[in-house]
């Protein structure tokens, strides 16, 4: 019977050995590899860096003032033709202090909308830009309707420079008085990233 | 009459600054060295990027990621940051924020579909398109509504691109041998206190047979 036991256990000890060696084997616990080698790295840090600011104008929102007879087509921002020689207050800057050129992009969050949630359809709200402004620039025959999504609109605008802009309004016979507010969106973002 | 100037002086300073003051504009800038990350999946990062302000006007920032990035999102460093005017690129403020990357990949698993798993790595690499941007938050904004028109918002934004690693493994049959090991490990005790036991009857019928 104590034989029996005696060969049992050396079994049992063989077999924990062998788990213990296995475990040890299957975490990589033995293999150490020890290699010299000589490494030269070589290394380069690409940084971009871009800064912008709205006119005053622009930074203090786009209005369109009282509209008493309706319909009306078209309608200027008031400060389209505000700047020197009718070119437009409504622009960004891109500051020197910057390494890449800089593509805009232009959103609305919602369209046109009073107090009283009437709503003026965002096709009336339209825009253009240019990278020069006059009385003919930007145009109003390369008038664009705002969308929700981020549409680019101004593309490798280089630092020192402005990226200028106007807006225009219809507004059709049916549509209800009150204040209509939304919010435009300006990105700068990378020359050729799309946004 | 002096104070009367004074006064008229002070009125007109005022005056004027009030004037100014809304025809000023802040701006914003940001600054970056990678549009890449490669993480492991399943593992948390923190990035880094830098905002400045080299306009005369001092501005408030907030760090936001696109919707494509931010359901990875964990945590992201100071809602709102203030960055003072003439902060030139060179002197740019940190703004940090942290992701942790979904497990994307699938794992061959043999037991109760998550022990001793394998991983091949055999599908292709799953990236996260997006874009960090920082907006900046005017405060004359909350004071324009109702004015009639469109108020604006300005934002840069650079691109990141979060590519998630599969890492590759083989099926770890550790926990085969560790249960093979313990299952070996009691029955040797069983054995080694029943043999004990029978040394100990043995060794009382030898001392009564003595006796």
């Amino acid at each position: 019977m104590v034989k029996k036991l005696n060969l049992l256990n050396l079994l049992l000890v063989f077999i924990l050995c062998i788990c213990i060696i296995l475990i040890f084997l299957e975490n990589g616990f033995f293999i150490q590899g020890f290699a010299v080698e000589g490494d030269v790295y070589s290394n380069v840090t690409i940084s971009k860096y871009l800064s912008i600011e709205f006119s005053p104008e622009l930074s203090n929102g786009i209005v369109f003032g009282n509209v008493t007879f309706l319909p009306v087509i078209s309608i200027n921002a008031s400060e389209n033709y505000g700047g020197s020689s009718d070119s437009s207050n409504y622009y960004i800057q891109v500051s020197s202090d910057g390494n890449t050129a800089v593509d805009f992009c232009i959103n609305a969050n919602v369209a046109l909308t009073n107090q009283y949630l009437d709503v003026l359809g965002l096709d009336n709200e339209t825009y253009s830009c240019s990278n020069e402004s006059n009385l003919s620039l930007p145009s109003l025959s390369g008038e664009t309707p705002l969308t929700l999504g981020f549409v680019k609109c101004g593309e490798s605008i280089a630092p020192s420079s402005n990226n200028y802009y106007r807006f225009w309004l219809d507004i059709p016979a049916a549509q209800p008085s009150g204040d209509y507010n939304n919010t435009l969106s300006f990105k700068g973002l990378s020359s050729g990233v799309s946004c | 009459m002096i104070g009367d100037k004074k006064t008229r002086g002070m009125f007109v300073f005022i005056i004027a600054l009030m004037l100014v003051l809304p025809m000023v504009s802040a701006g914003v800038g940001i600054s970056w060295d990678k549009e890449s990350t490669l993480v492991p999946e399943g593992t948390k990062t923190c990035l880094t990027y830098k905002v400045y302000n080299p306009w005369p006007t001092e501005s408030y920032v907030q760090i936001k990621l696109s919707d494509g990035l931010t359901s990875l999102l964990v945590s992201a460093e100071a809602e709102t940051k203030l960055i003072p005017a003439e902060t030139s690129s060179e002197e740019a403020m940190p703004i940090t924020f942290c992701f942790k990357t979904p497990t994307v990949y699938e794992k061959d698993c043999a037991l109760f579909g998550s022990l001793l798993c394998k991983q091949d790595c055999l599908e292709e690499m799953i990236n996260f398109p997006g874009e960090v941007e920082v907006i900046e938050l005017s405060e004359e904004e909350a004071q324009r509504g109702g004015s009639g028109g469109s108020t604006t918002q300005m934002s840069v934004s650079a691109p990141l691109n979060i590519k998630v690693q599969c890492v590759a493994h083989k099926r770890n049959y550790s926990l085969v041998y560790l249960v093979i090991a313990l299952i070996a490990g009691i029955l040797l005790l069983v054995n080694i206190l029943n043999r004990r036991k029978l040394k100990e009857k043995g060794s009382k019928k030898k001392i009564k047979k003595r006796r």
